[in-house]
């Protein structure tokens, strides 16, 4: 059973997103919150497995609420996605790197919310291929930061870091596993490690630390 | 035209007529003379060049022919300032020499001893410096009024776009919101009734697709409003054009680079935009650095240069639409020399948390 806490502001969209999932055998929608710091007490009480947390809320926004649940140890398994109404923007850039594992536009199909949801459960990243080269765009428009992350990336063996840049190109486990030609359970133990050394809550962040620490480049 | 100025001919003349009077020496040539240069006088402003020429050759015709007196040039002298305000400086330097030379060769002829003859040159000479000098200070006073001018007009238009802008955005977003409800209900409701084995209302689906389609356009239309033209990614594009403009300039970002607030990323922009405008228009030849700096709860927004500082000139007039900008943000600015010599420009600009944005 996944359980599911909704954050958005519209008690319209709860509803709505309410009555998709609770049609769902293997999903629990264990509470509503109306605002970002509703959000962050109910994710501490109730502990979910995916948060879906919109990113404009009044009080507090899904950026920072994001931030708060992603520094709280407790909440480690909690997967936050952010919704929202915009696409790719800097605002969810801002929400992976605080620590989102994905997005969704709230509007997106209903079998792909239901899809999405099931996928941030497992752990894996919200992010699908047209997504990513969008990332990649996003980190062509920016201006490289004048010293990339301080030496994060040195921690990584030769391996971590290939398995890294695979994560950013979007391939699960298994596909690592196949282009690596190791077992499934290498390339998960590869990944772990890599995110464990990162301070990586979620895969996004692997991707967001492949694309900030050049260890991806658009075109290669 | 101004008063003064249809003023100035017929009091020109008199002063001249009446010093010849009490001079005596002047016969009906001599007057003539003095008249059609007052006379000339009047058109000084239209045509400078002109009347330049004109008013130079009858003050010089007076000073060999009538007497060498300096009242005789006074058209030529006001004309020398106006022919300076309006940039013809090689012809008022040309005017000038031409009677200071009459006037040294009019104290020969009328034989004085050559002593004499220079020293009524240099007194000629003095005249038309001072002339020269007013006619600089008024050029100058000329082109700083006009470039007030055109900034506030900037500065006008650009507020007035920006404010479009802003109710577009804001028009966008909160339809973008309510359409978006629609959209959500319409597909959780087709998406439950297929999953029971229902079928689905025509009138269901059309909703559904209706509002997918406003959703589409709606995020299109934002894409091209939300204007990022002046985001602080844009910094190296605008370094990229002022160094092909061929001023020198480096860029440095410290601190955990990330997007700020619209209203702090256009502001930042604009600074370092004006400030490389200011060092380009009054430092040139000199070596400009730009510094962002993000820091926790500010981020510091830095341009100085190696020139000659405020000796260049006083680098004003974007300072006021700076700081005003500033401040409407509560950030600092402070503009004055630099540590090492030069100008700098900084600002300090808080970095609102977003927690209370809706």
């Amino acid at each position: 059973m996944i359980r599911v806490l909704l954050a958005d502001d519209q008690a319209l969209i709860r509803a709505g997103f309410r009555a998709l999932l609770e049609a769902e055998e293997s999903v629990e929608v264990v509470g509503e919150a109306a605002d970002g710091r509703q959000a962050v007490a109910m994710a501490a009480e109730l502990v979910p497995d995916v948060l879906l947390l919109d990113i404009q809320m009044p009080v507090m926004d899904g950026i920072e609420a994001t931030r708060r649940i992603a520094a709280d140890p407790r909440l480690s398994g909690v997967h936050v996605v952010i919704l929202t109404n915009f696409g790719l923007d800097e605002y969810v850039l801002d929400a992976l790197r605080a620590g989102a594992a994905g997005f969704l536009l709230k509007d997106t199909d209903p079998a792909d919310l239901l899809h999405g949801v099931h996928v941030a459960a497992r752990g894996d990243a919200l992010l699908s291929p047209g997504i990513t080269r969008r990332l990649i765009d996003q980190y062509v428009a920016r201006p490289a930061p004048s010293s990339p992350p301080p030496g994060r990336g040195a921690a990584l063996t030769e391996r971590e870091r290939e398995v890294v840049a695979l994560v950013a190109r979007g391939l699960s486990n298994e596909e690592i596993a196949a282009h690596l030609v190791v077992s499934p359970f290498t390339a998960k133990t590869h990944v772990s490690r890599a995110m464990t050394k990162l301070g990586a809550r979620d895969r996004a962040q692997l991707v967001v630390f492949a694309y900030e620490s050049g260890l991806v480049t658009p075109g290669r | 035209m101004r008063k003064p100025d249809l003023m100035l001919a017929p009091v020109v003349g008199a002063v001249m007529v009446a010093n010849a009077a009490l001079n005596g020496r002047a016969g009906p040539l001599g007057y003539g003379l003095l008249v059609a240069a007052a006379v000339a006088l009047h058109w000084h402003r239209r045509a400078p060049r002109l009347v330049l020429a004109v008013t130079t050759a009858l003050a010089l015709a007076s000073i060999l022919l009538v007497e060498p007196d300096l009242a005789a040039g006074l058209p030529a002298l006001i004309t020398v300032s106006s022919a300076v305000r309006h940039g013809h400086r090689p012809a008022a330097l040309a005017a000038a020499l031409t009677l200071v030379g009459g006037m040294v060769a009019a104290y020969l002829l009328a034989g004085q001893d050559a002593l004499t003859a220079v020293k009524g040159g240099f007194l000629v000479m003095g005249w038309f410096v001072a002339a020269m000098a007013m006619g600089v200070a008024l050029l100058q006073a000329d082109q700083r009024a006009a470039e007030a001018e055109r900034t506030r007009e900037e500065a006008a238009l650009r507020r007035a776009g920006e404010e479009r802008l802003r109710i577009a955005r804001e028009l966008h977003d909160s339809l973008t919101h309510t359409i978006s409800i629609i959209k959500v209900q319409a597909g959780v409701a087709v998406h439950l009734a297929r999953k029971r084995g229902e079928e689905v209302p025509a009138a269901l689906s059309a909703i559904q697709e209706a509002s997918g389609e406003a959703m589409r356009e709606l995020r299109e239309t934002l894409e091209v409003l939300r204007d990022d033209s002046m985001a602080l990614a844009r910094l190296p594009e605008l370094v990229e054009r002022t160094r092909a403009a061929g001023q020198e300039v480096t860029l440095r970002l410290a601190g955990r680079s990330r997007t700020l607030p619209a209203a702090v990323e256009q502001t930042a922009y604009r600074i370092v935009q004006e400030a490389l405008t200011n060092v380009a228009k009054h430092a040139r030849g000199s070596r400009a650095a730009v510094l962002i700096e993000y820091g926790e709860h500010e981020v510091v927004v830095e341009v100085s240069d190696d020139g000659p500082g405020q000796a260049g000139g006083v680098p004003g007039v974007g300072l006021t639409g700076m700081r005003e900008r500033v401040d409407a943000l509560g950030g600092r600015l402070s503009a004055g020399p630099g540590e090492r010599g030069g100008f700098t420009v900084r600002a300090e600009l808080p970095v609102a948390e977003r927690v209370l944005s809706a």
